[in-house]
């Protein structure tokens, strides 16, 4: 029996079931362990703690190219099945749940109490919200709700020490202690397995629309972008989507009725000529335009570009060019009240080294307009000398001494995150 | 303290940043929080990021311990100083240093008052949301330590979600500067870490803070009750039909008659046993959309007036009532204890009469004013410090009350933080095992557990951190 086999076994003796598994597109089949409780997961961590095994959280393994490939690893924990609803007070509008809830699920459950859930993320069954909270993914309606962290009340997460430790609480309002949710929040599982989540909800709309419009230059359509986030509406997300011919527009209006149809007649004054969807229908087709959905549906390397609103009218042009002048092809899509952008680099990169240096230019361009450049789904080989989230951060070295303080013996595979983090 | 440590902190600050004779001392003793006193070896004011440095560079060789202090008004002795350790100031570091219109942030030093924050955004059509009724004093350094809230956090959120950058002295004195506004931090999210850390993480020097457009219309309104558990119902009952006003505060009728007795004086009915103060901003076909239901459920729960302010002076007053509440008190006895508890809000009216019982069992005046859209309880007790019978009847009381708050799924704090009114309290709401995880996390930062010692973690559960810093 090989050393891998064994470890299955035990793997399997512990937890029910082990499956071999490649989380990411390019690496080795993994062992796969999917805990059924909390206590599980706990005893989980204690195996690898004291058999100094190396273990890569994830839920359902969405977003891994995210991240850079760990140096070594012995398996992947997920929690998957970590189901449960802990929690849900409809009346004081959150909610606590175990961490592999599927995002459809927890939605569907919080819309029957009269809630929206956001993030509002693409994909949502292939998504767990603890996937999406350790990965600090917030939806394109942080136009309006602001993002993921600020919605995290507090989390239960099973640390080096195989201890499940609260952070936070379940109450809207709460400043016990350190916001130790804030640090696990967006840390891709480097410091521990979050396995509960409490949340922030917010009224589920009782109108809803989208609302498109075209441009067929760039420029054009930051112009109308800029007009419509100028308006009186509280506008849950604007998306300027690169199309055959030109560029789309679309704004996503909800909440009372006679509230959105106001914010309508003003965003209609503006764009004239816009198209409307109401309801579910307006939601499916905002779905499936979205560049959002069909980057984390693609195998190619993407970036996700981030700067101030402001500079966005700078941005933007500079990375349109950027990819023009390298010849690559792909989805391009940009959220101008959030300033993200999103391109994918589906062709023109001919290997890693091209895609390398593609990325390093960009970086030290759009650096001078204090943009953030971040890597997703890249080749192993592409990022041997490159971070995929960015140049090193300050405080790098203070990250690195937090994870030491938790996680000291490096139980939770390191070189995922930035900085080697 | 050592002369030549002294002459070397004058020679760093200047006579103007160093305040050492016992009689100047004694006005940092304590913060809002009268009851817990210890005298600092020294007072130190920097004017600038580099002089706080310094500052802390000498006081890391020396190791002396390090307390924090905006303005002195927090309530749970956070700024308390320790035996033998140095107070550090930011009264001197008052600037408002970049007001960002388009990218709608705000640079200021560490000691800027909350309301000038907002003054200062004002003229260019944004506010600074979180307003805590200590506004006109307290700083946005100690709002960052604390984790402040205030009325509008209801629909804004506390202060946490303001913030968008921080330049932070550490332990040895060097500088951190995560200040550059990103949308989502590269690497841990440190800045979110730090907030709301007690000044035991690092002294934030300056802080870049998100602004708010100022909305197009503001109302507000006044919904009088002949009955406090009805007033707590009506805003269970808003809650529950997911309205999104932008305050709901409620004042029960100690506080309306203390405040209509005081320079606040608001014009509250002086017969009502409570007032709802409810605000709505936004578009004018919005605040109406949420003021109208709000209407119903008050009209519903027994409230026998509503008010409306008709202009803005007017809407100043019913808030200068609220935030002045506190204030207020003092017709009613030489010394307040404001307690800060939160409760799940569907339990609003239940938990507010638990309180006052436990209040009136000890033979003790309890007024009620709280954030009652948050769930964010103030019970706040009337007494005289004096009286030493009474001062344990206050601290009896007030345990009493986080107990039973606790025990129904609320929590010990939300907006004052723990500092060291609330830290043996931690371990009601925390295991041993989430106290550990939080001094690791302390510890990364402070190795030496300089800042701000002794507060916030029990000492039980966290050994490493009792007693390191040492009285000079």
């Amino acid at each position: 029996m090989s050393a891998l086999e064994k470890l299955e076994a035990r793997l399997a003796r512990m937890c029910g079931s082990v499956e071999l598994a490649r989380p990411r597109f390019d690496v080795e089949p993994l062992p796969v362990v999917a805990p059924r409780s909390v206590e599980e997961t706990c005893e989980l961590v204690r195996l690898a703690a004291a058999d100094k095994l190396r273990v890569v959280p994830i839920g359902r393994g969405s977003k891994l190219g995210w991240c850079a490939t760990p140096g070594h690893v012995d398996f992947a924990l997920s929690t998957r099945n970590l189901q449960r609803i802990v929690n849900h007070v409809p009346y004081d509008g959150t909610i606590t749940v175990e961490a592999g809830l599927g995002m459809d699920e927890l939605a569907a459950r919080c819309r029957a109490g009269g809630h929206f859930l956001t993030p509002d993320v693409p994909l949502p069954a292939r998504r767990s919200i603890g996937g999406v909270v350790a990965a600090g993914e917030s939806g394109a309606d942080r136009l309006r709700f602001g993002p993921v962290r600020h919605h995290v009340l507090g989390t239960r997460t099973v640390l080096a020490n195989g201890l499940a430790t609260r952070s936070g609480g379940q109450l809207v309002k709460n400043v016990t202690g350190f916001d130790l949710h804030r640090l696990y929040c967006g840390s891709h599982g480097t410091l521990g397995v979050i396995v509960e989540v409490s949340l922030r909800l917010f009224p589920e709309p009782e109108h809803e629309l989208r609302v498109t419009t075209r441009a067929s230059e760039l420029a054009d359509a930051l112009s109308h972008a800029r007009h419509a986030l100028a308006l009186p509406a509280r506008i849950v997300s604007l998306s300027v989507e690169r199309t055959g011919d030109g560029f789309e527009l679309a704004a996503r209006l909800f909440g009372l009725r006679e509230v959105v149809d106001a914010e309508l007649a003003s965003l209609l004054e503006l764009w004239p000529r816009a198209n409307q969807e109401a309801g579910a229908a307006a939601r499916a087709s905002s779905d499936a335009a979205s560049t959002r959905q069909r980057l984390a549906l693609s195998a190619h390397p993407s970036l996700r570009i981030a700067c101030l609103p402001l500079r966005l009218d700078v941005v933007a042009p500079l990375v349109q060019r950027a990819l023009a002048d390298a010849r690559v092809a792909g989805a391009f899509s940009l959220q101008p009240g959030i300033a993200e952008l999103d391109v994918e680099l589906a062709s023109g990169l001919s290997d890693a080294g091209a895609l390398a240096t593609f990325l390093r230019s960009l970086r030290a361009t759009l650096a001078r307009h204090g943009a953030s450049v971040a890597l997703r789904n890249a080749p192993r080989t592409a990022l041997v000398e490159l971070d995929s989230f960015g140049d090193p951060a300050p405080g790098l070295d203070l990250m690195r001494s937090i994870q030491r303080s938790l996680d000291p013996e490096g139980v939770f595979a390191t070189g995922r995150f930035h900085g080697g983090l | 303290m050592r002369r030549e440590l002294i002459d070397e902190l004058l020679a760093a600050l200047g006579p103007a940043g160093v305040i050492h004779e016992p009689a100047r001392l004694l006005a940092y003793e304590c913060d809002g929080l009268a009851l817990l006193r210890q005298r600092p070896s020294v007072v130190l004011l920097p004017r600038t990021t580099e002089e706080c440095a310094r500052t802390m560079r000498i006081l890391h060789r020396e190791k002396i311990p390090v307390v924090g202090r905006g303005a002195g008004t927090g309530l749970s002795g956070g700024a308390t100083p320790v035996e033998g350790g140095a107070l550090i100031g930011f009264a001197r570091m008052r600037d408002v240093l970049e007001v960002n219109v388009a990218d709608q942030y705000a640079r200021v030093q560490a000691g800027v008052v909350n309301v000038d924050l907002t003054l200062a955004a004002e003229k260019h059509g944004l506010f600074y949301a979180p307003d805590p009724s200590s506004q006109a004093a307290c700083t946005i350094g100690g709002n960052v330590g604390e984790n402040s809230g205030g009325p509008h956090c209801f629909k804004h959120g506390a202060t946490t979600r303001h913030i968008l950058g921080l330049v932070i002295v550490r332990d040895d004195g060097s500088v951190l500067d995560l200040s550059p506004p990103l949308a989502d931090p590269l690497g841990y999210d440190l800045v979110g870490l730090f907030v709301g850390s007690e000044g035991m993480f690092g002294l934030a020097t300056e802080i870049t803070v998100r602004l708010v457009p100022t909305p197009a219309v503001t109302e507000t309104l006044l919904a009088i009750f002949t009955d406090l558990d009805a007033a707590c119902d009506a805003v269970s009952d808003a809650i529950a039909g997911r309205l999104e006003p932008s305050a709901l505060e409620i004042l029960d009728r100690l506080t309306i008659q203390a405040v209509e007795a005081s320079v606040f004086a608001a014009g509250y009915p002086k017969e009502a046993e409570a007032v709802l103060l409810v605000e709505a901003e936004g578009s004018e076909i919005e605040v109406e959309a949420t003021l109208a239901p709000l209407r119903a459920i008050a009209h519903k729960r027994g409230a026998i007036d509503i008010r409306r302010a008709r202009s803005g002076a007017e809407r100043k007053q019913l808030w200068a009532g609220r935030k002045g509440a506190f204030g207020a008190m003092g017709r009613i006895a030489p010394d307040l204890y404001v307690a800060d508890v939160v409760v799940p809000r569907t339990k609003l009216r239940e938990l507010v009469a638990a309180s006052t019982r436990i209040a009136r069992d000890k033979q003790l005046k309890l007024a009620n004013v709280f954030h009652a859209g948050d769930g964010n309880l103030h019970p706040n007790i009337s007494y005289d410090r004096r009286d030493a019978d009474e001062v344990r009847r206050v601290l009896e009381a007030s345990d009493e009350i986080m107990k039973v708050v606790v025990a129904a799924g609320g929590s010990l704090t939300g907006e004052h933080g723990v500092g060291l009114e609330k830290q043996e309290f931690m371990s009601l709401v925390f295991a041993d095992d989430d106290l550990r995880a939080m001094c690791d996390v302390r510890r990364a930062w402070d190795p030496d557990g300089r800042l701000n010692p002794g507060k916030l973690i029990p000492v039980h559960a966290c050994r490493e951190m009792r007693g390191t810093g040492r009285p000079r």
